[in-house]
């Protein structure tokens, strides 16, 4: 009769012959005593119970392993990171193949021993022995199974716990670098507050949307595509998206500081044009290093012929206008992002639409653009024919109306204005000169006039009352062959005084 | 062509931990049964 063969063709004697081999070589070793052959017992089946668990180990977690399974529909498009539930899943298929196997070994060891007790009493005192030492054997085996098990549950754990220790560290540390360095990203088209963008898979464009240090991976996630996407600071060179909006975000957000400063005032008082005239200041400033988001760059190239020519720029779309968002750095300052908001002028007009303009809250400084022609009493100074030219120049609202407005959306958002700062650019003095003939570009002097002569009491009041600090500047609508006029270029210093972080120096 | 494993290299860490710490600790049992068989 043939011994039975395993697939690979291999005698199944193996087993009984190692097990005979390593149990003679162990007594030997022991010498020969009756506590030897206990020894030999418990040393050759722990023995086999440790070659059996590395074995199965083996087939497990190396020659054939599980395929990685797919990543659920409602979980992010990645593969778990190993020790986050694969490690789980291997080592309980190693702990259950391991039991069936040292089940079947005892088994086959006993089919062994049993028909030696139906030879004559000689065979029957045989089987009773080697069933004595089979049982030693066994409880020996046992124990060492469940101990070589839990070696492999503590380091399986072990690996757990430092991934998840490095996992909570990393977060921590880089929201507490973040919180140190100021910065705190809003998106430039619906002005929500991120925490962390959505970034595409470069690869096969699959939606990451909590791409942070977590069961996906701890420096980076393997995409369900196979791509390696960082979750560290390398994310930030992938072009996110918006979560709430799906919109683009600047590129590199969350490397900077941000800043957010909203240009608001009545409809038509020349908001858009003032944002244009603000980046061309921070353009061709000399020293300056700025970088204009590529969106920004786009509608900055359209309008800047306008502006160059004094024509007049369309009037900004009533939904939620994107920001014009740049990079600054100026001398050894760290580099900061700045988002300029031109809000519709629209929006001023109904409370229930400035509730929208959500990213009010995240601003510490604010630019009211005041037109000088909508000022009563410079109006009312003007000459009949100067009036009926400047007529559709003209900003529709009062600006006290504009400003009241602001006022009690922002403090009913919770905004602190009393540390937040006002400029207040008067806006179209080109288009009357006389009104504001020996005024300097800016101080003041243009808050006392406003208050006194232009009849504004009122307003200028309300800004002292409600802003922590306010500054007057006079601009112009047109830009002359040698840039900016004063009171423009000053404006873009007081831009450039507003570090990160959402508080003014 | 081997199939996509993006595990393959820490099944390899445990696997080779396990091994390792399995085969010191069941060393130092040996010894411990040896030194038992002879001292007693």
């Amino acid at each position: 009769m043939t011994a039975p063969t395993e697939a690979g063709g291999r005698p199944r004697r193996v087993l009984e012959i190692a097990i005979a081999v390593c149990f003679g070589f162990v007594f030997l070793l022991f010498g020969p005593s009756l506590n030897s052959l206990f020894y030999a017992a418990g040393v050759t089946m722990g023995g086999l119970m440790v070659v059996r668990y590395v074995s199965v180990l083996a087939g497990v977690m190396v020659s054939r392993p599980a395929g990685p399974s797919a990543p659920a529909p409602h979980e992010e498009p990645a593969y778990r990171q190993y020790l986050f539930g694969p490690a789980v899943r291997d080592l309980r298929a190693a702990l259950i193949a391991a039991v069936i196997r040292y089940r079947r070994d005892v088994e086959r060891i006993w089919g062994g021993i049993g028909p030696a007790a139906d030879r004559g009493l000689t065979g029957l005192a045989v089987a009773i022995g080697l069933s004595t030492l089979l049982i030693v054997g066994v409880v020996v085996g046992v124990a060492v199974l469940a101990g070589v098990m839990l070696v492999h549950v503590a380091v399986v754990g072990a690996l757990l716990g430092v991934g998840m220790a490095a996992v909570y560290a990393l977060r921590a540390g880089e929201a507490g670098l973040a919180w140190i360095r100021g910065i705190r990203v809003a998106c430039p088209s619906c002005y929500r507050r991120v925490s962390v963008p959505v970034y595409d898979c470069p690869h096969c464009g699959a939606a990451h949307r909590r791409a942070l240090p977590g069961r996906y991976g701890v420096a980076h996630r393997v995409c369900r595509c196979g791509a390696r996407i960082p979750v560290l600071a390398g994310r930030r060179r992938l072009a996110g998206r918006c979560p709430y909006c799906e919109m683009p975000m600047v590129r590199a957000a969350g490397t900077a500081p941000e800043v957010v400063v909203p240009v608001f005032g009545a409809p038509a008082a020349g908001k858009t044009r003032l944002l244009a005239t603000l980046v061309l200041g921070l353009t061709t400033r000399p020293g300056l290093g700025v970088e204009l988001d590529p969106d920004t760059a786009g509608r900055y190239e359209r309008i800047r012929p306008a502006l160059l020519l004094g024509e007049p720029t369309r009037a900004t779309l009533a939904e939620l206008p994107r920001a014009y968002s740049m990079y600054l750095r100026a001398g050894r300052a760290p580099r900061r992002l700045v988002h300029f908001f031109d809000a519709a002028g629209e929006r001023y007009g109904r409370s229930d639409r400035l509730g929208e303009l959500s990213y009010l809250r995240l601003s510490r400084s604010f630019v009211f653009v005041l037109d000088v022609l909508s000022i009563g009493g410079v109006w009312a100074g003007l000459a009949e024919a100067d009036r009926e030219r400047l007529a559709p120049y003209r900003a529709a609202l009062a600006p006290e109306f504009v400003f009241a407005q602001l006022t009690t959306n922002v403090q009913g958002m919770g905004v602190p204005l009393g540390r937040a700062r006002l400029a207040v650019a008067v806006s179209k003095v080109d288009l009357v000169p006389g009104a504001v003939a020996g005024l300097p570009p800016a101080g003041d002097q243009i808050g006392a006039w406003l208050e006194g002569p232009a009849g504004q009491g009122n307003l200028v009041r309300a800004m002292r009352l409600h802003f922590g600090q306010v500054r007057f500047f006079l601009t112009s609508s047109l830009v002359g062959p040698a840039g900016l006029g004063p009171g423009a270029s000053m404006l873009v210093d007081w831009v450039l005084e507003q570090r990160g972080g959402g508080e003014p120096r | 062509m081997r199939p996509f494993d993006p595990y393959r290299n820490w099944r390899q860490v445990v696997f080779a931990l396990v091994v390792a710490v399995v085969g010191v600790v069941f060393l130092v049992v040996l010894a411990a049964v040896w030194s038992a068989a002879h001292t007693g």
